[in-house]
């Protein structure tokens, strides 16, 4: 077997021109199908990821109508109007005990322009409370964050980024400078820089963070609230934000038709793989023509390779090789010839999705199952090809083999 | 004693409805340790009986015995084994594979009847010692000489140590003299005892043999005569 194989490249090895442009079929079914799959993939991973858990295992429980995710799939629903009642401090710290919770926060969220003498930003507004920069830190550039008392007192105090800031101090020195929101003033007591929301998908906004206690001076007391509660791990996300819902529905009035709900991942990854297999079946089919194409001109090359080399079939026979011993060696050259060509296009894949990930700055993702499985298919190739070719090699009969010239 | 007992063989080709017949009912007994030559012109059916003899075609109808085996079967790995073991084949053109180096176009047969590489490496390179070539054991085929190709192809003959040696017109594509060391290298063969069947149209080089046999026209004859052989 091992000495069928070095045969076989040397004898791939004695045509290189011919070689090569029979692999080149192969190379290129295969590298088309390890390039779009690594593609796809690295987006269809990414977007799993920011989808559920926000990149860091986070999810939010929405306080909204009963049968919001049941009738309208995943994006659709009617979003309520009413804000949920207050949520109790029993409550959330009975949550924070539960397994697999690694913290919970209740926050405010708006968009609403900020005012600093002439200039003017239209940040994303915050009211954050004292456990929400441990679900999403925030590097401190300049300041501090904000203090106990600042929640106790109703600090009008404001944490801006560094977006927010060039815009509204476009010379800088913004640190305990005052800001206008909705006409009330907020002192700004640090700056800080978005930490690692590690994607592309964020472009840098500009946001102010105030104290989740001031929110009802600009919005009122019934503004709706956020919930995220952040789970250990990205495989207990679910059942985290399941049991948190469950857990502020029982405070809720028996007369209250919204609900706090989580998203249903599992329908969610389930759509997205269902748009995975759609692209992998229209992969599919592109790839096995080219591979169909390929593989019939391996059969061809083979054809003539067999025809080529008729009377070293025969002085083989006449020396005592069985049928199987010739068949084992023009199916062992088709299988290396096929294999080389679906290894140089593997490469070739990785190569051209590395490239474009590269320069149009999309994600890249190295699936072993689809690289296995593409060599695994070159080799099948070989096989299926091959085997015609090897079947007229192996019937010759020596004496009219030995004959041919 | 008696090793190759041909007895009424006979061969035919079917062209369209017509049945042409290439050997006519031939009996021919070799005797163990024999230098046999059988001689006759192109289109005598001496190369349908080579084929015959060398297992690589079967005859229409008669029998043909080594060392009382029947050799007449119709299956095809069954004849490759005989092939490898029995007989030793020397052919005009050498049919060296042009790839591979003297050593291992000598270790071929000895690899369809599955030695073992390093007995088989050494079994080789005894038989490139006995036809005087161990210099050229990593040499390939176009490297070497005709005379130099035809010994390597003598020593892939005998390297199975076979019950007999056909060689077809080996000294052919050779000019005389390297044709005389050839086939005097069949002589020292044959006096160490093996038997060889020898194929030819050539008078001198027949000459050679203990014994020679003609065929023309699909039948034999003891000399050029017209005295059947049989």
């Amino acid at each position: 077997m091992l000495e069928n194989i070095r045969i076989s490249f040397q004898s791939i090895w004695g045509h290189k021109l011919r070689s090569s442009l029979t692999m080149l079929g192969v190379i290129i079914g295969i590298a088309a199908v390890i390039a779009i799959f690594a593609i796809i993939q690295g987006r269809s991973e990414e977007l799993k990821s920011n989808l559920i858990g926000m990149g860091n295992n986070t999810v939010n429980v929405v306080f909204e109508e009963a049968d919001m995710y049941e009738e309208e799939g995943m994006w659709g629903g009617e979003v309520t109007n009413r804000s949920a009642p207050p949520i109790k401090q029993e409550a959330i710290e009975e949550i924070l005990t539960y397994p697999n919770v690694n913290g919970m926060s209740i926050y405010y969220e708006g968009w609403q322009e900020a005012y600093h003498l002439i200039n003017v930003t239209h940040p994303k507004l915050l009211g954050i409370d004292e456990r929400y920069l441990d679900l999403f830190p925030a590097t401190m550039v300049e300041g501090r964050e904000f203090t106990e008392l600042d929640f106790d007192s109703y600090s009008q105090v404001a944490l801006i980024n560094d977006v927010a800031m060039s815009e509204l101090f476009p010379e800088g020195d913004a640190l305990h400078q005052t800001i206008d929101i909705s006409g009330m003033p907020f002192k700004i007591v640090g700056i800080f820089s978005d930490a690692e929301v590690d994607s592309d998908w964020y472009y840098p906004e500009p946001t102010i963070y105030l104290p989740a206690t001031t929110w009802p001076l600009l919005n009122g007391f019934d503004a709706p609230m956020q919930v995220a509660v952040q789970a250990s791990s990205s495989e207990t996300i679910q059942e985290v934000g399941t049991m948190t819902a469950d857990r502020l529905n029982m405070d809720l009035p028996p007369y209250e038709t919204a609900l706090y709900q989580v998203a249903d991942f599992e329908r969610m990854m389930e759509e997205i793989s269902q748009f995975d297999q759609a692209f992998a079946f229209i992969l599919g089919g592109i790839a096995s023509i080219s591979l169909l194409v390929g593989g019939i001109g391996v059969m061809n090359i083979m054809l003539v390779s067999v025809t080529e080399r008729t009377r070293e079939i025969g002085i083989k026979k006449a020396l005592g090789a069985k049928r199987h011993v010739i068949l084992a060696q023009f199916l062992t050259e088709s299988v290396v010839l096929t294999s080389i060509g679906g290894v140089i296009g593997i490469l070739t894949g990785l190569g051209i999705a590395k490239a474009i990930s590269v320069f149009a700055n999309m994600p890249f993702y190295v699936s072993v199952p689809a690289i296995s499985g593409s060599f695994i298919f070159s080799m099948l190739i070989g096989i299926v090809f091959g085997l015609l070719p090897s079947i007229k090699a192996s019937k010759l009969q020596p004496v009219e083999a030995l004959r041919y010239e | 004693m008696t090793m190759i007992r041909l007895k009424n063989l006979s061969k035919s080709y079917k062209l369209g409805k017509e049945e042409i017949p290439i050997l006519k009912r031939i009996s021919l007994d070799v005797e163990e340790g024999e230098f046999l030559a059988i001689m006759g012109p192109s289109g005598s059916g001496k190369s349908t009986l080579m084929n015959i003899l060398g297992c690589l075609d079967l005859p229409s109808s008669g029998g043909y015995e080594l060392e009382s085996m029947n050799m007449v079967t119709g299956q095809e790995n069954k004849l490759a084994d005989i092939r490898n073991q029995f007989i030793g084949f020397v052919f005009q053109s050498f049919h060296l594979l042009p790839r591979l180096t003297a050593l291992q176009n000598v270790e071929l047969p000895l690899i369809y009847n599955g030695w073992k590489k390093k007995e088989r490496k050494e079994r080789a390179m005894d038989a490139l010692k006995k036809v005087g070539l161990e210099d050229r054991a990593s040499f390939r085929p176009p490297q070497l000489s005709g005379g130099q190709r035809q010994r390597v192809s003598i020593a892939r003959a005998i390297v199975n140590k076979p019950k007999f040696i056909l060689a077809d017109e080996p000294t052919g594509a050779l000019d005389t003299k390297t044709g005389e060391q050839i086939l005097s290298l069949f002589q020292e063969l044959h006096e160490e005892g093996v038997t060889i069947i020898m194929i030819t149209h050539d008078e001198q080089v027949a000459k050679k043999a203990d014994r020679i046999i003609y065929i023309r026209d699909g039948e034999l004859f003891k000399d050029r005569s017209e005295d059947a052989y049989a």
